[in-house]
């Protein structure tokens, strides 16, 4: 029985055809357009999802393995195994404020401050394990529109180079946690299939290790 | 309407009749073929005080308590799970000349868990608890057992892996900081293993520990694993004496004939706080989560007063008809009655009586009880998947007169459906 493996949809899929290549051998082609993908040699259907899903097929167990953002898995808490840092899409999940706001750090929010974010739950905790209170404002994308427009005080959001931040006129104040992109795979089939994640993991480890993304 | 008054609370769910009867055979089944090991049925109360339930748990299971109050201002809780309320039982019902004790459960369970992949906050779970017993051969019978009951249910695909809670404790135990350690635990119970490779490589041990502490999420196949397992830890007494143990077990399962189902998994990890050596954790190919899990748990009785060994396992019957689903072998749902029986005002005593003698008979028979007419009846059979419409029409000499059709054209075309023939009543009872 082959492998399913859920792949995430636009900017880490660009970051991960690198090594899909490198792992298939060249024999794919352009995968960049396809929505499922068949490769005998490795046994192993891969198959294109929304990023924030990927965890969700691979807790039901509808993909055995997947890649899915640390961003991702600390937001949606799935019951999955963590097999792998790939080191790809590295990012920060941080607190920022607007420029001129006089919140210099973290502990300067407040009760009656609103934090608009992406990532409420990973965002609830880190502001409970600081003991600050604040409101926090559940939205769906654009989160840097929220200041800007006086929903918010500040957001929570990820960033990789901090250049979207100040581009809108926003400033870091806080690290909250750091994601990169992880191999992931259904606790069952971890087990069912074992020996054959197993070799993939080291597979992924070594491709990572290589650096396969500079050649 | 109201949403709080039509539907049900998120995680729990009505059973419907179809669903209703799988459920239920499921559960007779379990429960025969348990007995045929000489397990003794109980019942616990659904609810428990709050610090019972409190006392067996600890601190892990305590965020998912449905807790309430009673109008005594007494602090209770929806059982989480039926291990705690037994041992309770156990505890402050047995004596020590009672053991060892056999019991199983049929019963439903309650957590506040965010309601996703195959998780409820009710649920069923039948399990059996072996009290009074140490050393392995009472952990091999559970075992045994397990797979027994699993594959009674006709689970063909299910296998159990068996972990032990003092192999990593023992490894554990040389981390010189103490939240290191715990940190470990909970990465592996999360099985965040990109975050315990991490801590192994700052803990703070020597290499060959954490080569040890490395090596244990791939510690996993069959009896091969514990050799290389024991060579590991080397360094550790307590890890090596928990191998003893799961050797000891793993020997004696071997010998129940069950290697092909059992394996060895020693980064398996518990969110109970209550085992004490052996674990155990079932799962079928078909499911993406654990059908069941169990172990020993020694310590447990004993927090409620009379020390006792025990060892136990249980499994969730939801997930087990899940995975009779995927394997398509679930059965359909209750038979329908074989006859339906008609009668106008005039001849219902008739009607009654010989629809009792039916019964009797074993056979399973509905009576109209709106009046239908003789097209409507055969409507509704028809609907219902009734075979048959009987009218009772009167009586001679004590034996009611009776007039049967076909519901539907049966398929090898032996007469039309829906004709009334005179039928001797005797020929009835007799089918």
């Amino acid at each position: 029985m082959g492998l399913r493996c859920a792949i995430p949809k636009g900017r880490p899929m660009e970051q991960l055809l690198p090594y899909f290549q490198a792992l298939g051998g060249g024999r794919w082609g352009d995968v960049s357009r396809r929505l499922t993908l068949v490769d005998e040699d490795l046994g192993i259907t891969f198959f294109l999802a929304k990023s924030m899903d990927v965890p969700t097929y691979v807790e039901y167990g509808a993909a055995d393995i997947g890649i899915s953002g640390k961003d991702v898995l600390l937001e949606h808490d799935k019951y999955v195994v963590e097999l792998l840092d790939l080191g790809l899409s590295r990012c920060q999940l941080v607190v920022a404020v607007p420029e001129n706001s006089s919140v210099r750090t973290v502990a300067d929010l407040h009760f009656n401050s609103r934090v608009a974010t992406k990532y409420p739950r990973v965002a609830e905790e880190f502001f409970n394990r600081k003991g600050i209170q604040v409101e926090l404002i559940p939205m769906n994308g654009s989160v840097e529109l929220a200041p800007l427009v006086g929903l918010a005080d500040a957001i929570v959001d990820i960033t990789e180079t901090g250049t979207t931040l100040r581009e809108n006129g926003l400033r870091v104040v806080g690290t909250v946690a750091e994601s990169s992109l992880r191999l992931i795979a259904n606790p069952v089939s971890y087990k069912v299939a074992f020996d054959e994640i197993n070799r993939l993991v080291d597979t992924m480890r070594s491709l990572i290790d290589s650096g396969v993304s500079a050649r | 309407m109201k949403y709080t008054v039509v539907q049900t609370p998120r995680g729990a769910k009505d059973i419907l009749p179809r669903e209703a009867y799988v459920k239920s055979r499921l559960e007779q089944r379990a429960a025969a073929y348990l007995e045929s090991w000489g397990y003794a049925r109980v019942y616990t109360p659904t609810f428990e005080f709050f610090d019972a339930i409190a006392q067996g748990d600890g601190p892990v299971l305590a965020d998912s308590l449905y807790r309430f109050v009673d109008r005594d201002g007494a602090a209770l809780a929806l059982r989480p799970d039926m291990t705690i309320p037994i041992a309770r039982m156990v505890a402050t019902r047995y004596q020590p000349e009672d053991m060892p004790l056999r019991l199983y459960y049929v019963g439903n369970v309650f957590r506040y868990a965010e309601p996703q992949a195959g998780r409820y906050r009710e649920f069923t779970q039948v399990g059996v608890e072996l009290i009074g017993a140490a050393g392995p051969r009472a952990d091999a019978e559970v075992v045994a057992v397990a797979a027994g009951v699993l594959e009674s249910l006709g689970l063909a695909s299910f296998r159990l892996d068996l972990g032990h809670v003092g192999y990593l404790r023992g490894l554990v135990e040389a981390v010189p900081d103490g939240r290191v350690g715990d940190g470990l635990k909970e990465a592996l119970l999360r099985r965040d293993y990109v975050r315990y490779e991490a801590l192994v490589n700052q803990c703070g041990l020597d290499a060959s520990r954490r080569q040890a502490l490395l090596a244990l999420p791939r510690l996993r196949g069959k009896g091969d694993v514990l050799e290389e397992a024991r060579r590991l830890a080397r360094g550790s007494r307590a890890a090596l004496e928990a191998l003893d143990n799961l050797s000891a077990i793993y020997e004696l399962v071997t010998l129940y004939g069950l290697e092909e189902r059992v394996g060895i998994d020693l980064a398996m990890t518990k969110d109970i706080d209550y085992y004490s050596g052996l674990l155990i954790e079932g799962y079928a190919p078909e499911l993406g989560f654990t059908l069941g899990s169990g172990g020993r748990y020694d310590t447990l009785v004993g927090r409620f007063g009379q020390d006792f060994a025990a060892t136990g396992f249980a499994f969730g019957v939801e997930r087990a008809m899940l995975v009779l689903d995927r394997l398509g072998v679930t059965e359909a749902g209750p038979p329908p009655p074989q006859l339906l029986l008609i009668a106008d005002d005039r001849c219902q005593a008739q009607l009654l009586s010989f629809a009792a003698a039916l019964r009797r008979r074993g056979v399973l028979v509905e009576v109209d009880v709106q009046g239908l007419s003789s097209e409507e009846a055969l409507a509704y059979a028809r609907r219902r998947g009734i075979a048959q419409v009987a009218r009772v029409v009167g009586e001679e000499a004590g034996t009611p007169l009776v007039e049967v059709a076909a519901a539907a054209a049966p398929p090898a075309g032996d007469g039309a459906a829906g004709v009334f023939r005179r039928v001797r009543a005797d020929r009835l009872l007799g089918a």
